[in-house]
């Protein structure tokens, strides 16, 4: 008996070892963890790496996941059967485990993201393009990271979906939008009992660096979806495909318990002075921003401002006219297809 | 004495609740335990050994209502989910049982220990000189605790010699620390007990009787 519990063990190592596995294929499914101090993150590359293209989805949150939400059956038709895309669930973050001194700091995301790219260089070779695909908080990782020494030479293009690259003037624009947008609903008589609460509301709280109210602000831009009809809500279905499909690498109950961990760890509340409006000059790699029309979330005058401020030479902004934040589930075929253009002229 | 007037209403109604109790040293179990843990995900087995602490029968009218029991164990376990990790724990229970008179049980089970993870698919880390690196071992050690929740059905001595309960339950275990907060990992179990030793040393059956 004493021998068997000793040989287990040893046998858990043994099928814990690791062999490299290296894909090219039009339809590879590779899942492997990139480590980075103290925090081991899943990353899953799926689609075309003949293609030569890697677009890395740099997901929203902070405590989301690419894998388990981004993953869906639009971007698989659309673009992966062009490109390969690593879906990296980030820190603290889908299935990423993490050791008590792993820290959790806009930087600390940044790094991990260079990293993540040397690993992607190494595995599928160095010839492979790179294009980064952010979407909200993944959005202020990008400039973090490509403002940042040279790292732009790494990549060849960002695809900036609804981006939040300024905090603070992020909580700005959805205090004015969700004022004008709702006195204007109200006067037309439409959902007046849910939109005065928030109007008043928005009439006396200024946001000024502050956690409650940024997060009031935040929780409002995402409720008032539901009282806008022009949104085209027919996509994948968004937050449902979490608990509903069964999806590789990916746990419901351990990204729960990482939302958790980034819930608690203050991340929030250091980021809320995070701003990269001075230094989108030093952009230079070409650009694409998408933003919804009636996203209060990360409202649209956000990428308007990365259109003024960026100094790339290539860039297009397109406001898709039916979306609100989650514009890859509001209109999947545009946003998309917009991306396997840009890819198209740029890699 | 003002104290004793206020007791005093305590003090009528104790005869209300009074019991006979008697005990006898009766045979102690060491029980072991095996079980197998699963999820739609992830597949394991527990092993281990449990002590009976205390052991209480509850008769009224001259009948055994239910019996309660207290158990420590300590178990061994292992656990492999797919493209999360593979996992090693061990961990220490305190079990408070309550089996009816037909010999149908429930068990609240808390539980406390260490755990070793090892991821299961490849492992990547890139050096200070940006060298990519593949990892042969990659994993993380947690403080481990939760609860068990189990039904069962519990076998006599006297029926079976051998085989003592199979069981079926809930096992919540959280790791400590994931980023410095919880992980939890949620399982379904399902069990055996198999009588390993009968002795009589230091136990005291209790027996209360109710009116």
């Amino acid at each position: 008996m004493k021998k068997y519990i000793l040989l287990l063990p040893i046998f858990m190592l043994f099928i814990s070892c690791q062999k490299e596995q290296i894909s090219i294929s039009t339809s590879i499914s590779d899942l492997f963890y990139l480590e980075n101090q103290g925090a081991k993150m899943p990353v899953l590359v799926e689609g075309n790496t003949v293609s030569k293209v890697i677009l890395i989805f740099v997901h929203g949150g902070p405590g989301g996941t690419a894998i388990g939400f981004n993953n869906d059956e639009n971007i698989s038709k659309i673009v992966e059967s062009k490109y390969a895309v690593a879906y990296h669930d980030q820190r603290a973050a889908g299935i990423s485990q993490g050791s008590a001194t792993s820290k959790l700091t806009l930087e600390q995301y940044a790094d991990d993201l260079k990293k993540l790219i040397l690993v992607l260089r190494k595995k599928y070779g160095a010839d492979n393009k790179i294009f980064i695909l952010s979407h909200s908080w993944g959005g202020l990782i990008a400039p973090a990271f490509l403002t940042e020494g040279n790292n732009q030479d790494l990549v060849s293009g960002w695809i900036n979906l609804a981006g939040a690259h300024n905090y603070q003037l992020n909580d700005e624009l959805t205090r004015a939008y969700l004022l004008s947008y709702g006195k204007e609903q109200i006067a037309k008589n439409i959902h007046v009992a849910e939109w005065k609460p928030i109007v008043e509301f928005s009439e006396t709280h200024t946001p000024d660096y502050d956690f409650t109210i940024s997060s009031q602000y935040n929780s409002f831009g995402s409720s008032v979806e539901a009282y806008i009809d022009d949104i085209n809500t027919s996509g994948s279905g968004g937050i449902l495909n979490l608990f509903i499909k069964k999806k590789k690498g990916f746990s419901t109950f351990w990204m729960l318990s990482n939302s958790g961990a980034t819930y608690f760890s203050g991340l929030t509340k250091d980021i809320l002075k995070s701003n990269y409006s001075d230094k989108l000059s030093l952009i230079k790699i070409p650009v694409l921003n998408m933003t919804g029309k009636y996203d209060f979330t990360v409202p649209k005058g956000l990428a308007e401002e990365v259109m003024q401020k960026i100094g790339s030479k290539k860039k297009r902004l397109i406001i898709l006219q039916h979306s609100g934040h989650i514009l890859m589930d509001h209109e999947p075929a545009i946003v998309w297809g917009e991306v396997v253009k840009f890819v198209d002229e740029n890699k | 004495m003002k104290y004793l007037c206020f007791l005093l209403p305590f003090l009528l109604i104790i005869p209300a609740f009074s019991q006979n109790d008697s005990s006898f040293i009766a045979k102690n179990s060491l029980l072991l335990n095996i079980s197998p843990l699963f999820s739609p995900k992830h597949f394991g087995t527990q092993l281990g050994i449990a002590k009976l602490l205390s052991q209480k029968e509850i008769h009224k009218r001259n009948k055994k209502t239910f019996e309660k029991e207290r158990w420590l164990s300590f178990d061994l376990g292992f656990y492999s989910q797919k493209e999360l990790h593979n996992s090693l724990f061990l961990t220490s229970s305190y079990a408070l049982k309550r089996i009816n008179s037909h010999g149908f049980y429930r068990q609240f089970r808390p539980f406390l220990g260490i755990a070793q993870t090892f991821l299961n698919e490849e492992s990547y880390s890139v050096n200070d000189k940006n060298e990519v690196l593949l990892n042969k071992i990659s994993g993380n050690f947690y403080l481990t605790c939760g609860f068990g929740l189990d039904f069962g059905r519990h076998f006599s001595p006297k029926k079976s010699k051998f085989l003592r309960d199979i069981h079926a339950g809930l096992l919540m275990q959280t790791y400590y620390p994931n980023f410095k907060f919880i992980a939890l990992r949620p399982a379904f179990q399902i069990g055996v007990s198999a009588n390993l030793l009968t002795f009589s040393k230091n136990f005291k059956k209790k027996i209360i009787f109710k009116k």
